[in-house]
This record gives structure tokens, sequence and C-alpha cells, in this order.
């Protein structure tokens, strides 16, 4: 892995989070969706990176959201859940051709399709334990279920649309 | 033992989850949240400062909401300030006028809000003032229309506060009219209204009564306003209440931090009684 690869991580990271807490933390929609772009990070981590500094690096992104959402370890646990599925679930999907000729699993190497069945599952997987655990348990079970569901959506959506803006195709 | 190690090699990814979860989980249901250290909250001074940063940039957009509240806070205050320079008592319709009685004492320090939310399960502040301005915690903070929440975690130069909207944080309230007394509690739902814990089923309540603080708690004095009845219904054992906040939090800039001198005091003081008890 090039060190151009491990300085725009850096910054990739820096800007998600910052995203994050500056600018959707109070982004809200309808009172249920909730926006969690800093998955995407965890998300279009370079694939040949083990599934241990996967999730030391999981556990330090959701960390550091933690700290400005007052919320030590919910995100955390969230983000290191995920982490743990995602070698196995590249597994399960992975394309025709194999992962060769792919550094980064994004919108700019993947079609639509493949990051639509690798990434959604996993959004939905992490609210589910981010919002449950937040929630402090099941008491509020349907209620908190709409807001994993559209946040899982909102979140997707808010993906898609940041690749579109911020990373050139591939020519 | 050879065998041994390499199951766990095999496993490694799996044990290093489990060990990451249950250090997340262990962070999460520390025995004791309150009088926690600044440095796991926003008032830590990275957070603080950044906050700090986008408030600054951000109030820009909201000042002429800002100026209207400061001034409506001020015309109130004036008219508190004439009447109090009547001789003879006059009972004024305005709770807080209570607040200035000589035997409490209080001193209020004001501060502006950098951080909120109203969404989550348990929500926080963060405010730009902190112990070099004598902010401690489970102080209680209020704002021009009522209660807030209560200090939960400070640093040198800012403190997280526990708003009324966390599921953790109980109030002690009063139904003014009938004279009942009971805890005042967030259900996680609804940013406008909490639910009110404890009345027994024979009060007689109605429709917009005054719920206010009780001061049987250490926290806040009493009278300060909380909302207005909403709506109510009789469960099991108690009364289930619905709570119009007064206070709209999503729009909070400025808040009052109330210091209690005697605060230290009656805490003691409690805490021997108990100790007898034990």
């Amino acid at each position: 892995m090039s060190s151009r690869i491990y300085i725009s991580l850096v910054i990739s990271f820096f800007a998600y989070v910052l995203a994050q807490v500056l600018l959707l933390k109070n982004f809200v929609l309808f009172d249920t969706a909730f926006c969690f772009l800093y998955v995407g990070f965890i998300l279009m981590l370079p694939l040949e990176i083990g599934p241990l500094l996967l999730m030391a690096i999981a556990f330090g992104t959701g960390f550091t959201v933690d700290l400005f959402y007052d919320s030590i370890g919910v995100n955390a646990a969230a983000s290191v859940f995920m982490a743990f599925l995602r070698p196995y679930w590249l597994n399960i999907v992975t394309p025709r051709g194999g992962y060769e000729e792919v550094v980064i699993p994004n919108l700019k190497t993947m079609d639509f399709g493949w990051f639509f069945t690798y990434s959604l599952p996993l959004i939905f997987l992490h609210h589910f334990v981010l919002l449950y655990l937040e929630a402090g348990g099941f008491a509020m079970f349907f209620f908190t279920l709409t807001k994993v569901f559209f946040s899982t959506i909102l979140t997707f959506f808010i993906l898609v649309l940041t690749q579109y803006l911020f990373y050139k195709k591939a020519t | 033992m050879y065998q041994l190690l390499k199951l766990i090699h095999s496993y490694r990814a799996f044990l290093l989850f489990l060990v990451i979860e249950v250090v997340c989980f262990w962070l999460l249901v520390r025995s004791n949240p309150y009088h926690s250290a600044a440095y796991f909250h926003t008032s830590s001074s990275i957070i603080g400062n950044i906050y700090q940063t986008r408030t600054n940039v951000a109030q820009y957009f909201n000042l002429p909401v800002i100026n209207e509240e400061l001034a409506t806070d001020n015309a109130r205050l004036r008219q508190v300030l004439s009447q109090s320079q009547v001789p003879v008592v006059v009972k004024s319709s305005i709770d807080s006028l209570k607040l200035t009685k000589a035997e409490y004492n209080l001193g209020f320090l004001s501060a502006k809000v950098i951080n909120n939310s109203t969404r989550f399960t348990r929500n926080f502040l963060t405010i730009n003032k902190g112990r070099r301005h004598g902010i401690e915690p489970d102080m209680g903070v209020i704002s021009a229309n009522g209660v807030v929440g209560k200090v939960l975690a400070v640093s040198d130069n800012f403190a997280t506060i526990s708003s009324v909207l966390n599921t953790d944080v109980f109030v002690s309230g009063y139904i003014k009219r009938t004279d009942n007394f009971g805890s005042i509690n967030w259900d996680g739902r609804d940013e406008l209204f909490t639910k009110m814990l404890h009345i027994p089923r024979h009060a007689v309540l109605e429709k917009g009564d005054t719920v206010v603080t009780s001061g049987y708690n250490s926290v806040f004095p009493e009278n300060i306003l909380i909302g207005y009845i909403d709506e109510f219904s009789k469960g099991d054992s108690w009364y289930d209440i619905k709570v119009a906040l007064a206070n709209d939090f999503s729009s909070l800039s400025y808040v009052y931090i109330i210091k209690k001198p005697l605060n230290q005091e009656r805490i003691d003081l409690e805490q021997t009684v108990r100790q007898g008890n034990e």
C-alpha cells in the first residue's frame, strides 16, 4: 500500500468525522431519519486492511464520534460490529471477476448494483446496533425500528451523493 | 499448548471483536455516569473549542431570534425589578421573582449554548463556561422559559449538561394547583413533551395545570417552571401525565446556571442521615 493511500485515508478520516459532528449531528429529518455518514469511511477502507486493524480503526472512528455525541461506547460498539462483519460480507458479495484490481470499494471502482448490496445491509446492521444501544434496549421497539429504517435510507442516500460530488470518476 | 495457540490464532478476529465490544459496553454502562470526568464529554477543551468555533459562525444566522429572546427576557426582568421596589409584598405572577429571596442567596451565571441535541434518547448541551467561572457538577441549569437540565461534567472552560430531554435525568416536580409531588422523567419520544410520574389517582387534575420544580432536590430551587399538563389518564396505580415543556429545547441559545451556596451543607446533612439509617 503506497503512502499516498495512507495520507488520503487520514484526510478522509478527518473529513468524515468533522462533517459528522459539525454538520450532520443536528441534521435529522422528520424526527426519525438520522445520518451517520462516517460509516462510509469504514465501508470504503482499502480491501487489503486485515480484520484486526479494520476493527481497531472502526473503534477509533466510532469513539471519536462518541466524544462529540456524549454517547461514549455507542458508536464505537456499532462501528466495531460492522467492521467485524465486513470481511465476511465482502466474501459473500464477491463480484464475478473477484477483487483483484480493486483497492478501495466505492462507486468509482465498482458499479452501483454491487455497492448497493455491499453497503446497505452493513449500514442497516450498524444503525440497528447503534440506535437500540442508544435507546437503552428494546423498550421502544417499533419507534426505534422506524428510526433504524429511515436512518439507513438517509445515510445510504447521502453516502452515494457525496461520492458523486467528491470522488472523480476514473476515465 | 500449540493446539491451543493455533486455535486462538485462527479465531483472533472474533476474539478481538469480543474484547472491543466488552470494552464498549463497559464504557456505556459504567455504574455512575454522573460525576464522570470531563475528557469523555463534550466539555473537554478540544471538543469544546471546536463547538465554540462552529457556534461563532452559525450564530450569525440566528441573531434576530436571539436578540428578540434576550429583549423579552430583559423586559420581564425589568418588570420584576420595578415590582420588587414596591415596599408592600406584591404577589407576582412571575415565578422567578421568588428566586431573589434573600434566604436562598442564589447566584446566577449566564452562559452560551455551543452544542445542543434534542433528537436522541439521552440529550446533552455544552456551554461555554466551566470550572474557572465557578461551575461544578450537579448545578441546576435554567433558561428564561424554565428548567433546562443539570451539569454533568466540567472542564476549565466548558461544561456538559444533561438536558431534561434525557431519560436518565429525574427532576422533582410539583403541581401548583393541587399540591402534588412527582418525578419528571422524559420517555425519549417527543422533544416538546415530558412525563410526570407518581401522581396518585385521587388527585383532581385539569388540563393546563402548571408544573414547577419542588425544591425536594439539591439541584433546583423551588418554583422554577417546567411546563403545563397537556394530557392525563388514570393508570393502574398512578396517573399517566403528559406535560408540555415550557422550554423550546431546539432553540436554546443562552442559559443560566444556578449556584446554591448552602447546597454542600444540605448534601452533607442528607448523606449523614442516610448513613445513620444503614
